[in-house]
């Protein structure tokens, strides 16, 4: 049985793999990320792939958050909505379960590393509709105020 | 469409090959070769017009056919391949001659000769092509026989003289034009889990080469690879026939993961799903809010019930209820009733921590199945909170649009009282929530003129006839009542189906921008100082059509280059049909459903009268 810390680096040495194919398929994924260089949208994915072997070591769940919180704050200044990051994040974990099943394919450790990284992808999701869900209702209480004439 | 596979011959290989007419062509003139039994297979694409096109597909497909048959054990193969395609352009050249309604006529082909579960021979006349899919990278294996590719590969033209260049569909050989041909051809070594494809012009010309190289990677079996392939190139357009050959080598003697979740681990799942009722009772199902009407038993049978029954279809990939039609009806039937966010988000961890104990018990029993039917049941967790995700969204966006409204009417009322506050108009307070859902109104008579001289102005100031196609649609989005349906149409003008790539996609989202940026200077130079309500107005107009319209063609990107969300929309439609025939539950859950509604408002904490519906009725 591999530990946290073995998926970990197993998923850095396939980084710059996961990076190269998400750099080259970034229009499918990501129309913000399709208008930017490709030096950009590698520092970009490579930060969420950065992130995601540092969940993978710690199961932080504050850590991973908090970078969810930031991440949706970014993006919806890319014009993203929060259904689009859900789906950004997903695909991007998709594309590396992908890699991990074709690179490694046969290796004990393959198992393991696809039920993390599909855990990680049902936590991205979990944490953006919860922070979705709190959003909305902040934006509940808003409307309220503005309907009663208070200033919002 | 018609298909052609059976249980191969060869050991470690499956084939499956299927063909269609298209969406324009009144006949199909592809032709095909699918015989396991000698390894031959290959796709032939016929021209010539007024039916001869078939004729010549298939009279090469016959001689190719009977060559290889007679041969295939007495000649060197690679010898063979050129024999037999130099005999099929005899064949062809000679039925030409024969008919005055025949000259002319002639055929590509691709031929796959695979020798063991380790090589294949590949020769090709034409541009009828063959793909190699290896450890998820596509590679074509085949050139073009084509005047443009042949010049491109002296260097006569460049690649970007290429694509536009007249000649660029005209072949520099195919079987019929002459006696004889020169066929190209190829020794491919093989390795396990390689797929190659063989092709016509119909699908690559209709289908990225993203596209065929997800739905070429995908986990599934080669019969269900060909007719994804098959839609894709008919969701592109369809302008041509189209005939596809997926042959997978080297296949593992040990079932793939995919098959062994559809048998062994959903089959795991459902037998142990009383462990799943327990566990969801110690839990606290009962007791959530949601359920808070049921009797525990009741709870148990509709709640957890159904969410163990969408899984196991999900898991065997079965078109029934899914999970995510389980979510979306458990959030919609929930908030519509004025249901707070927290008891979703339990009754949500509860099935989450059921699920968990049931692959615990899987775990005990056999360790590496356990692991298999983890990911697949964590996949459809996420499934269900991504549903979830998307009604909490719908219904942020909505909001977004109400305050976006009432901001404007307060700011209006503010102009029209006169009073300044020094805050200038931004277009982006909430739009990235208004997507396409939003709904638009028409431009007010005032409001008009002020577009109007804009969209004269912008049209003056820009060059590029690119820019000025999106200046007229922004502008028409923004002065009507736009239907979502009339801004995808918009898009999908905009966007065309067979341009995904980069190189097209980001110079459209630039020329929005452009556009978007030359009407705004055009409003807010209108008149010097600050804007005026009917300036704001108009901004506001603008913004939401820009918007709308970047959504729309996002939208499309990813429709396009993802056909298996296409696949999953299908799949939630279809479940969405048949939910009207699960029919022998549906009496059942009437009497609930009246009960639960009948008695008890969550949000009023009373016993009221019959209300809205909840669960599994939307």
């Amino acid at each position: 049985m591999a530990t946290p810390a073995d998926h970990a680096a197993t998923l850095e040495s396939l980084r710059p793999v996961a990076l190269a194919r998400l750099v080259e398929i970034r229009g499918s994924l990501d129309h913000a990320l399709a208008r930017v260089t490709e030096a950009e949208a590698r520092e970009h994915f490579d930060a969420v792939l950065r992130h995601t072997q540092a969940y993978v070591a710690t199961w932080d769940w504050r850590l991973h958050r908090s970078f969810l919180q930031s991440y949706i704050a970014l993006r919806a200044g890319d014009g993203m909505s929060s259904d689009d990051v859900i789906h950004v994040l997903v695909a991007v974990g998709d594309v590396v379960i992908d890699l991990v099943r074709n690179q490694l394919g046969g290796k004990p450790i393959v198992h393991e590393l696809v039920v993390a990284l599909a855990k990680v992808n049902a936590h991205t999701v979990r944490g953006v509709i919860d922070l979705v869900a709190e959003e909305l209702e902040r934006r509940r209480a808003q409307r309220d105020q503005l309907l009663r004439g208070g200033a919002p | 469409m018609s298909a052609g596979g059976r249980p191969a011959a060869q050991p470690g290989v499956r084939v499956h090959g299927a063909t269609h007419v298209g969406s324009v062509r009144e006949a199909n003139e592809d032709a095909m070769i699918v015989d396991p039994a000698h390894g031959l297979y290959a796709v032939f694409d016929g021209m010539g017009g007024a039916m001869a096109g078939d004729v010549a597909s298939q009279k090469a497909r016959d001689v190719v056919k009977e060559y290889v048959r007679a041969r295939r054990s007495q000649m060197e193969p690679r010898a063979m391949i050129d024999a037999a395609l130099n005999a099929a352009s005899a064949a062809v050249h000679a039925e030409a001659l024969s008919r005055r309604d025949r000259r002319g006529m002639g055929t590509t082909a691709v031929v796959a000769l695979v020798l063991d579960p380790r090589r294949m021979l590949v020769g090709h006349v034409g541009d009828s092509r063959a793909y190699l899919l290896r450890e998820g990278r596509l590679t074509q294996l085949t050139r073009d026989h084509t005047v443009v590719a042949e010049l491109l590969a002296q260097n006569a033209i460049s690649p970007e003289e290429a694509e536009v260049h007249a000649y660029r569909s005209v072949l520099s050989r195919n079987l019929g034009a002459r006696p004889e041909t020169r066929v190209d051809i190829a020794e491919i070594a093989l390795q396990r889990g390689d797929r190659v494809l063989l092709c016509s012009d119909g699908l690559y010309g209709f289908t990225s080469t993203e596209a065929i190289q997800q739905l070429l990677g995908s986990t599934d079996a080669p019969e269900q690879v060909a007719k994804d392939l098959i839609e894709a190139a008919l969701r592109g357009g369809g302008g041509d026939n189209v005939t596809v050959v997926v042959i997978e080598a080297g296949v593992a003697t040990v079932p793939r993961t995919t098959q062994l979740v559809r048998t062994t681990g959903s089959i795991s799942w459902w037998a142990r799903r009383e462990r799943f009722f327990e566990a969801a009772r110690a839990a606290g199902l009962a007791t959530n809010p949601i359920c808070a009407v049921l009797s525990p038993g009741e709870a148990v049978e509709i709640v957890a019930g159904n969410f163990v029954e969408a899984l196991f279809h999900d898991l065997e990939k079965a078109t029934t209820v899914n999970v995510w039609t389980y979510a979306e009806n458990l959030a919609h039937g929930w908030l519509d009733r004025g249901g707070g966010w927290a008891p979703l988000r339990l009754l949500l961890d509860i099935l989450h921590h059921s699920c968990t104990q049931v692959v615990a018990d899987v775990r005990r029993d056999d360790a590496e199945l356990a692991l298999i039917v983890e990911a697949a049941v964590t996949r459809e967790l996420t499934v269900c909170e991504m549903a979830v995700g998307g009604v909490l969204g719908e219904r942020l966006r909505a909001i977004e649009a109400e305050l976006v409204k009432l901001y404007g009417e307060r700011q209006a009322a503010s102009e029209a009282r006169r009073v300044d506050t020094g805050k200038p108009f931004l277009d982006q307070p909430t739009m990235p929530f208004l997507r396409k859902e939003a709904t638009s109104e028409a431009a007010s008579p005032e409001v008009r003129p002020v577009l109007d001289a804009a969209l004269r102005a912008a049209m003056q100031r820009e060059r590029d006839p690119a820019v000025h196609d999106l200046l007229t649609r922004l502008h028409g989005l923004a002065c009507e009542a736009a239907p979502t349906a009339a801004v995808t149409v918009a898009a999908r003008d905009l966007f065309g189906v067979r341009a995904l790539e980069e190189r097209a996609i980001a110079p459209l989202f630039d020329a929005l921008d452009r556009a978007r940026r030359a009407l705004i200077g055009a409003i807010h130079s209108s008149q010097g100082g600050a804007a005026t309500p009917v300036q704001v107005a108009a901004l506001r107009q603008l913004a939401l059509a820009a918007h709308r319209l970047a959504a729309s063609i996002s939208g499309l990107v990813v429709e396009a280059a993802q056909p298996g969300s296409d696949k999953l929309r299908e799949a939630v439609k279809q479940t969405s049909a048949l939910r009207g025939q699960v029919g022998k539950n549906e009496a059942r859950l009437a009497e609930l459903e009246r009960k639960f509604a009948t008695v008890y408002d969550p949000m009023a904490g009373k016993l009221v009268d019959p209300g809205s519906s909840w669960g599994g009725s939307r």
